[in-house]
């Protein structure tokens, strides 16, 4: 079995420069990415001088990459047990950091499941990995910062935005430009966004409530105040801000809330040798998982001067993630039609939902979240409709393979 | 007796069962469940109907329950996801070849389907299958069920009473809920599976615990419900913990597989060496499951008593009570059989079998 003094799970920003930081500190370190490079869903793809030096950090004999990997189990002794497209192995850590970044939520509303539906970041990735969006016209809609520099990605490759829809009120808007204020940095992006989106309309207060077309999306239906209009395009993005990737938190029993890993303010979980940074924490974008990068390998190694230099710098990017929660965190929702389809893997409709006596009903009685996802995208959702509560974490916690399971009966019985 | 009230305890298949056939025969009934359901040991379980010959008793009542499932099955197969894939047993040597030409007598004797395969045969039914097995044995009546819907279904056949709650004490006609209520009625029908002793704490059931895991969807890969025959005697004769390659194929095309029993554990998280160690048997069996994803393990508990057969008719010492559990892992299959011995004892009319090996009398001292 392979050793560290740390394991990272994910390669993210917050998990790169932890990463680099702890290795320049003299300790062996394995970063695990389920992607085939470094970089998170930020820098997916993206090779620019901006991020080429946190990059090439990695470049450390003290560093391990385990990429396309997997995290399928969190076992007792401080082992994991991780999967790649070739084999498995079981890893073993003297500390943890839990770098497991964040994903859109998405949630259902009539028409969703039509090709040339995705979600904001979705539509992002789809063009990264080549998909032509030249001249194309894009409703971008739903809520959560990721929506301005998507769109200016979007508009950046050709395509044309026929509007963004925003589901959150302008004041409560501006009351969060405002606290971009003590963020210099934010500001000027913010500012660059508005000059690359002159001419785009914007529509605050603006509820998506059907997609419209019959085998491919031709428009959407949108609810501002009391009207309705219908707007035409060829893609609708639509996403509902981000939720953290909490499930590798709660297998290894670490307290969370829906929002994040509940941690102290030195990154510790409630789990001894346990740590968590970045979106894991509650959502606070690139400069805060950075931040809390650096200052888990001072905690780690104990560089007192580190730490409170860091510390500080976390928690002043924190206080902007307060204010993305306040603002972006409580997505409404529309009323469904009784056809629209609720958990995509199994074909389970609103219909045969919204009756259901609990989670465990609509599992048991209509495979709702048996499929593929496990929940991972209509749990959120069935969480937001109906209320339902989330389910116990077991292994294995993504697909894996049976041999990759199998490997599991090498495991002492008696290591605790 | 005419029939009256009865409460049942448990929403179980065996509980909704006994629900669906004492309502068929005029009974009033009220069903307390404390989770929702078809939940417990039938979600966790296989959802397989089979007929198993490790006793005359044992053979005689999956027989029954068998020719009752495919009836129930066959007139409503989308609800029940009803497929009658039948099972082969896999012998992994000479002797055990021996064994399967002894059992194919005795299903004959009990009115069922059996055939002997050779190695050509068996692999023939399951290529997957490793080489160099000696052959088998068939058993074509037997049959797979989604038996959580097949529970609901059967409850909701019954117009009765549902109420959700926890039933905290039985007492002489009647129960107390956790909320305080008393519920009246003149027979109480147990069917907690392995929980029964919270309520009865003096019978004799021990939980057993199980892990399954399912695919992804593999149309094909298997025809049959396909197990080692060292399975009945790995599984219900051993008191130690015990692995035993049992896959079934799902009406999804999905793989669910299992076994392996641990006694007296009483927490649900899945042991991972335990998991490995069932893998790892099934693999050596079945060569190709090494590469199919897995979406999603379980673990459940069976109600195991120390005969192998379950507990069906009045209580001996607790007047008004009757028992309807420790199936162990063959609830699905016998909660039919189990439902109409039950409302025959109740109803005193002649009952399909004989009822007395599964009287609960035969573990309690006569006063």
């Amino acid at each position: 079995m392979q050793s560290y003094d740390v394991i990272i799970i994910g390669a993210g920003p917050a998990g790169m420069h932890a990463a680099h930081a702890l290795a320049s500190r003299g300790q062996h370190v394995a970063l695990i990415d389920d992607n085939p490079a470094a970089g998170g869903q930020i820098w997916r793809g993206v090779n620019n001088k901006s991020i080429q030096p946190a990059r090439a950090a990695l470049e450390s004999p003290h560093i391990t990459t385990y990429y396309q990997t997997r995290v399928i189990a969190t076992l007792a002794s401080q082992q994991l047990l991780v999967e790649n497209p070739r084999d498995a192995h079981l890893l073993h850590y003297r500390h943890l950091i839990i770098a497991s970044g964040a994903r859109e939520l998405l949630l259902p509303v009539a028409g969703w499941t039509l090709p040339g539906v995705t979600g904001i970041g979705g539509l992002q990735a789809l063009v990264k990995a080549g998909m032509p969006i030249a001249n194309k016209r894009v409703v971008i809609a739903g809520t959560g910062p990721l929506i301005w520099p998507v769109a200016v990605f979007l508009r950046m490759h050709g395509a044309h935005i026929v509007a963004i829809a925003e589901q959150q009120s302008l004041p409560r808007l501006v009351r969060f430009g405002l606290h971009l204020a003590r963020y210099p940095r934010k500001i000027w992006q913010a500012v660059g966004y508005a000059a690359q989106l002159i001419g785009v309309p914007f529509m605050a207060d603006s509820h998506v409530i059907a997609i419209t077309g019959t085998t491919q999306s031709t428009g959407v239906r949108i609810q501002r105040g009391d009207h309705q209009f219908q707007l035409t395009c060829d893609y609708v993005a639509i996403g509902h801000h981000l939720v953290p990737n909490l499930d590798i938190a709660q297998s290894l029993g670490c307290d969370t809330t829906p929002a994040a890993v509940t941690t102290t303010g030195l990154l510790a979980t409630t789990i001894p040798h346990v740590y968590a940074i970045g979106e894991a924490r509650g959502i606070g974008g690139l400069d805060c998982a950075i931040a809390e990068g650096h200052l888990v390998a001072a905690v780690i190694c104990r560089d007192t001067s580190a730490i409170t230099q860091w510390q500080q710098r976390v928690a002043h990017e924190r206080q902007l993630a307060t204010a993305i929660a306040a603002t972006f965190a409580t997505p409404a929702t529309t009323p469904l039609a009784d056809d629209t389809i609720v958990c995509r893997c199994e074909d389970v409709t609103h219909a045969q939902l919204q009756h259901a006596r609990d989670w465990r009903t609509a599992k048991l009685q209509q495979r709702c979240g048996m499929g593929p996802c496990q929940g991972r995208i209509c749990g959120a959702a069935t969480q937001h409709l109906y209320g339902w509560g989330p389910d116990a974490v077991r292994p294995p916690l993504r697909p894996a393979r049976v041999a990759t399971l199998a490997l599991l009966q090498t495991i002492s019985t008696d290591v605790e | 007796m005419s029939p009256s009230d009865v409460i049942i305890i448990g929403g179980g298949i065996v509980g909704c069962a006994c629900a669906h056939r004492l309502a068929e025969t005029g009974w009033r009934v009220t069903l307390v469940e404390r989770d929702t359901i078809g939940s417990g040991a039938t979600a966790a379980g296989m959802g397989q109907i089979v007929a198993l010959d490790d006793s005359p008793a044992e053979l005689v009542l999956t027989a029954d329950s068998q020719r009752r499932w495919h009836t129930l099955g066959q007139a409503n197969p989308l609800i029940h996801e009803y497929t009658p894939c039948g099972t082969v047993w896999v012998a992994s040597d000479d002797e055990e070849l021996t064994l399967a030409a002894a059992k194919v007598s005795s299903y004959h004797a009990a009115g069922l389907h059996a055939e002997l395969l050779d190695a050509a045969a068996l692999y023939r039914h399951e290529p997957n299958l490793r080489p160099g097995l000696p052959g088998g044995l068939r058993i074509a009546g037997d049959a797979v069920v989604y038996s959580s819907r097949s529970a609901a279904w059967l409850w909701e056949q019954t117009g009765g009473t549902l109420i959700h709650d926890e039933v905290t004490a039985i007492q002489s006609g009647g129960v107390t809920l956790a909320n305080g209520r008393q519920l009246r009625a003149d027979v109480v029908v147990l069917a907690t599976g392995s929980r029964a002793r919270e309520l009865v704490p003096t019978l004799p059931i021990r939980p057993k615990k199980g892990h399954l895991v399912i695919t992804d969807r593999y149309p094909g890969f298997i025809h049959h419900q396909v197990a080692e025959m060292g399975y009945a005697k790995n599984a219900h004769l051993a008191d130690v913990d015990s692995v035993a390659f049992n896959i079934q194929p799902r009406a999804t095309g999905q793989i669910l597989i299992g076994s392996c029993r641990q006694y007296d554990i009483h927490t649900p998280e899945v042991d991972p060496h335990m998991l490995g160690r069932m893998l790892q048997r099934c693999i050596d069996f079945m060569p190709g499951l090494a590469t199919l994803s897995t979406l999603r393990v379980w673990t459940g508990y069976r109600a195991a008593t120390p005969d192998g057969l379950p507990l069906i008719g009045p209580h001996p010492h607790i007047p008004g009570l009757w028992l309807a559990t420790g199936h162990e892992g063959l609830g699905i299959t016998t909660s039919l059989g189990t439902a109409d011995l039950l409302a025959a004892l109740l109803n005193h009319t002649s009952p399909a079998i004989n009822p007395s090996p599964y009287l609960p009398e035969r573990f309690f001292p006569a006063h």
